[in-house]
């Protein structure tokens, strides 16, 4: 019995290894290479995923112990107001700032191009929201929307209404802008580079064959510029989906829940409010949400066949 | 790069061993630059028993995450500032506060001056104690002299609100505010309103004030033990906010202020009165900033139903249950609740001594007694481990009501019902 | 021509409005900084210039940890961002490369990280990290910021544009595939490593949930979290100081902006060029 079972397989196994052997020398160098990046990622990335997921199933204040409760906090969920409140001011974010942003560091791409003399000064200073610091960025811009602050001052001074931006009805379209501030010249440098791709004389051409703007929009323009539109469009989602900071610094959340953002109420629920099974949940339906979103993006913006 | 990094870890560690002995003391922000306030205490304490004490300040809004995350690690602090509504979730869901009965002894006790706030810690806890205060604070409220005085308000409003003996109303308020908000200086503006209530969500307690102004449940809790949100002191309190609102007399923007532009608002003169204010606030911050405002400090008004309330809160110090020197943080407290630690505390942050003994001079400091004078009827925060969610639950109603959003009687009852809800999840 | 011009003119405009639009806030900033004032309702224009003063600047630095924070900060982001740019350029090459079996697997994978916030995996992080005793330590900060989904991401894209025909031309005169990487590939990738250099340092210094939870100690904050702390006093909010606080925290990336402006630049044009 023994011998059986230790000789068979032991043969087999041994030009298995031998094979493993063989591969492994093959991508030596491959598997070193990833191995660092690999081991990163799978450890601080895959891993406490897969362990939010499983908390999802259960009911866990942090600092006791959790228990199994099957997929009661999913149902909960379904139930919870303020949840889908902040699901849906999570996704009237994404569709507010993900088209602005497409559209307008697009327009942006096209002032740089005709701007001749000092183009690299304003790419310069378009893409400088982005260096500085998120936190710093929210504070400055909270004290900017003051009801009695500078910018309403300015409205003023030209004898316009002062506006409430951080009121109920404005505060989401607020809090958008300033992210859309913040990326617009960013996502522009991107375009400008397509832009850049396609030489005047094609376009020039293409007006002395009498093409109108429309068909040299689809035929020139947009081939280049599809796979760019693209990566700006993910990127400017998950961008959008990840409005966590500015919300957390400017107003928690508030007035009456409507600048909660998805991330806001599961860092309330699960670090606040001892319910981090609940949280988890949450974050899975989050995470799914936001993947679909983007396969979908893909699929619209995704290469042709 | 690694190397350095590698060298920078290694000191970590050894730092880290060579601190095993510090009682590690977690502070929340009570005073701004906690840290200095303690210099001297820790110093004394060293050189007493020979105890290194390491002071690390938690911002109060981050606090609980913190809390959370080291208990859950197994590395929690030895010592650590709560406030009323923050322990009981500790102590409820990871029975992680070591208790303090055995600890405390007889003469600690009788020297507390409100030993029934003690008793009110044991009660929400099943009969034991977990934390222990060594300070506390009352609010009251400010006028600002000067924009009375522009108004005309008559002194009859101002005795009203600053005698012990006299009392103003709800309806005082709304005549004040017809006086002071108005156009001084004919800009066709609003120079200055009455009052700018912080709908900021970030804070515990503006609502809380009219809520037991109108009557409404010290615990938040009827007496069958169910949330108390949908009755009438809650409708009450936000029908007079909408009022206020209503007749123009709270500023533009209310419902997303943060306490801080609220206070804000009030010391740069756009606003008459304020009913939040610390001690830390006018008796230090406001005399040195702002020299040029002109502030009384009054009493809470009355309510319509005869109450007059305000909110009470204390410095509470808690011991978790990992810490490996349980006994070092105790002797700390000890320490810090003998007759001249507390004096020293008391003469820095003017919060009010757990003892009772304070400076000589601020027996004398009409300022302070009316602090003292208002703890006959403050209420403290309510302990429920539920807490954090019915602040989020009664602030956005509010903020609800403020932006035109509902009606009083729908917001009450939205309250009642997300309160109930989120029960749910602390049975 | 005329048209072009009337264009010209228009662009000109709206750069113009846009950049001072980009500027402003941070110009009230500085003014609010350069008062001692609790308050945020300051006139815009001083009424003297000795009105002006450094005080805040010199409490932050003077009074508090402030550049103890700043040390910090720099430690993490320098250390997080030269581990991230090395990890991330060997596995972008790999998954570039395909080589491997499961390369396209893998690279899907990355996608879908990409969406994960730390938020959502924080908690687990943080316990994993205290199992490992790396709480409260800079090292549990660097760690989890060491490998970026986005870095590799957009390694692997710019990777994959680049022809093979050189690498295998030097394989075929008789160079070790090392040696081909490193010679061939890496110099033409160096505009990529540039942005990605420049992101990784600006996401690893923005980054506020990590260090918020991870660090309790005050000596070994973040810049970020000592910047929040300031908004969120709940006495009067010190506005001189706040606003002192935020441009202080911002000027570090500030400054390596300004100097490596042009190479970002120049690697992002490069970026978008990516198909």
């Amino acid at each position: 019995m023994l011998e059986r079972v230790s000789s068979i397989p032991f043969a087999k196994s041994m030009s298995r290894t031998s094979k493993l052997m063989k591969g492994f020398r093959r991508y030596k160098l491959d598997l070193f290479l990833a191995l660092p990046g690999v081991l990163l990622l799978f450890t601080f990335y895959v891993a406490p995923v897969v362990a939010v997921f499983f908390a999802s199933f259960t009911r866990w204040p942090i600092i006791g112990d959790p228990r199994w409760v099957g997929l009661q906090n999913y149902r909960l969920l379904m139930t919870d107001e303020i949840f889908l409140k902040s699901l849906l001011n999570t996704l009237y974010y994404a569709a507010l700032i993900v088209p602005s942003l497409t559209i307008f560091s697009f327009i942006m791409a096209l002032i740089l191009r005709s701007i001749t003399k000092g183009r690299e000064f304003f790419k310069a200073i378009f893409v400088f929201p982005m260096v500085v610091t998120l936190v710093s960025t929210a504070t400055i811009w909270k004290g900017m929307f003051l009801p009695f602050g500078p910018i309403n001052a300015i409205l003023e001074f030209f004898g316009l209404q002062p506006i409430q931006f951080l009121s109920t009805e404005h505060v989401k379209n607020t809090l958008s802008f300033v992210l859309i501030w913040r990326d617009v010249g960013y996502f522009a440098i991107f375009y400008l580079a397509g832009l850049e791709q396609i030489p005047e004389e094609i376009i020039d051409a293409s007006r002395v064959d009498g093409a109108n703007a429309f068909q040299r929009f689809t035929k020139i323009i947009w081939p280049t510029m599809r796979p760019i539109v693209l990566l700006v469009s993910v990127l400017a989602t998950i961008g959008s989906f990840m409005i966590f900071t500015l919300v957390y610094v400017t107003t928690r959340g508030g007035p009456a829940y409507a600048s909660e953002a998805l991330l806001n109420y599961i860092y309330d629920v699960g670090w606040k409010e001892f319910r981090m099974g609940y949280a988890a949940a949450a974050a899975v339906i989050y995470f799914v949400i936001l993947f679909l979103l983007n396969s979908f993006q893909r699929l619209v913006f995704g290469r042709e066949k | 790069m690694f190397k350095r990094c590698l060298l920078v870890f290694l000191v970590l560690v050894i730092a880290c061993l060579g601190l095993a002995k510090t009682v590690q003391f977690w502070v929340t922000p009570f005073v701004s630059q906690p840290e200095k306030l303690f210099e001297p205490l820790l110093e004394e304490f060293k050189a007493e028993t020979g105890i290194d004490v390491e002071i690390s300040v938690i911002s109060y809004a981050d606090a609980v995450t913190k809390i959370q995350a080291a208990i859950a690690a197994g590395e929690a602090p030895d010592l650590v500032a709560l406030s009323e509504g923050r322990f009981m979730p500790l102590v409820r869901f990871g029975n992680a506060l070591e208790e303090l009965d055995g600890l405390v002894s007889s003469d600690i006790m009788n020297r507390v001056v409100r030993p029934q706030l003690l008793d009110q810690y044991r009660q929400i806890a099943g009969g034991k104690l977990y934390v222990f205060p060594i300070c506390f604070w009352t609010y009251l409220g400010a006028i600002n002299v000067d924009i009375f005085e522009k108004a005309g308000v008559p002194q009859e409003f101002i005795d009203k609100m600053t005698d012990p003996n006299k009392y103003y109303t709800w309806d005082d308020l709304l005549k004040i505010g017809e006086m002071v908000t108005k156009d001084f200086d004919g800009n066709g503006k609003i120079d200055h309103w009455l009052y700018a209530y912080p709908g900021g969500e970030n804070w515990v307690h503006p609502f809380l004030l009219w809520y037991w102004n109108a009557g409404g449940s010290p615990s938040l809790l009827d007496e069958n033990g169910s949330p108390a949100f949908n009755i009438e002191a809650t409708k009450k309190a936000f029908e007079f906010l909408l009022t206020l609102k209503e007749k123009g007399y709270m500023p533009p923007g209310v419902e997303s202020l943060s306490a801080g532009d609220a206070i804000d608002m009030f010391t740069s003169g756009k606003t008459a009165w304020i009913n939040n204010v610390w001690p830390s606030n006018s008796l230090v911050v406001w005399p040195q900033q702002f020299k040029d405002l002109n502030f009384r400090l009054v009493y809470p008004p009355v309510g319509p139903d005869n109450h007059r309330t305000t909110y009470f809160g204390s410095y509470l110090l808690g011991i978790p249950r990992q810490s490996k020197l349980k006994k070092e943080a105790w002797s700390f407290i000890e320490f810090l609740l003998k007759p001249e630690s507390q004096k020293y505390i008391a003469s820095k942050t003017y919060y009010s001594s757990i003892t009772g003994d304070m400076p000589e001079e601020f027996k004398s400091d009409p300022r302070i007694n009316m602090y003292m004078d208002v703890v006959k009827y403050a209420i403290p925060e309510p302990m429920h481990p539920a807490m954090a969610r019915w602040k989020i639950i009664y602030n956005s109603e509010t903020q609800a009501v403020l932006s035109g959003q509902k009606t009083p009687e729908q917001a009450a009852e939205t309250m009642q019902r997300l309160a109930e809800q989120a029960l749910e999840f602390y049975k | 021509m005329a048209v072009r011009n009337k264009n010209r003119a228009v662009s000109y405009v709206l750069a113009i409005f846009w950049a001072i639009l980009i500027i402003l806030p941070f110009i009230w900033a500085l003014r609010i900084s350069l008062i001692p004032t609790y308050t945020a309702y300051v006139s815009f224009f001083p009424k003297s210039l000795s009105e002006l003063s450094l005080a805040n600047y010199k409490y932050l630095l003077l009074q508090t940890k402030f550049p103890k924070w700043l040390l910090n900060s720099t430690i993490v982001s320098g250390t997080a961002t030269f581990v991230n740019t090395i990890a991330c350029f060997m596995l972008g090459y790999v998954l570039a490369r395909k080589r491997l079996p499961a390369s396209e697997l893998l690279f899907t994978l990355v996608l879908a990280l990409m969406m994960v916030p730390y938020q959502v995996t924080i908690i687990s992080l943080y316990l994993g990290l205290s199992k490992v005793g790396l709480t409260n330590t800079l090292m549990g900060l660097i760690l989890p910021m060491s490998a970026h989904p986005f870095g590799v991401f957009l390694m692997r894209q710019y990777i994959s544009m680049i022809p093979t025909d050189y690498e295998e031309a030097a394989l075929i005169d008789g160079a070790s595939r090392t040696q081909a990487l490193f010679r061939i590939v890496l110099p033409q990738t160096l505009p990529a490593i540039g942005v990605l250099l420049i992101s990784m340092l600006i996401e690893t210094w923005n980054n506020f949930i990590l260090p918020l939870v991870i660090i309790t100690r005050t000596s070994l904050k973040t810049v970020t979290v000592g910047v929040a702390d300031l908004a969120f006093e709940i006495l009067n909010t010190n506005w001189g100081v706040l606003m002192a606080g935020s441009l202080l925290g911002a000027l570090p990336t500030i400054i390596i902006f300004l100097i490596f402006n042009r190479y970002f630049l120049k690697g992002l044009t490069l970026q978008g060029g990516i198909k």
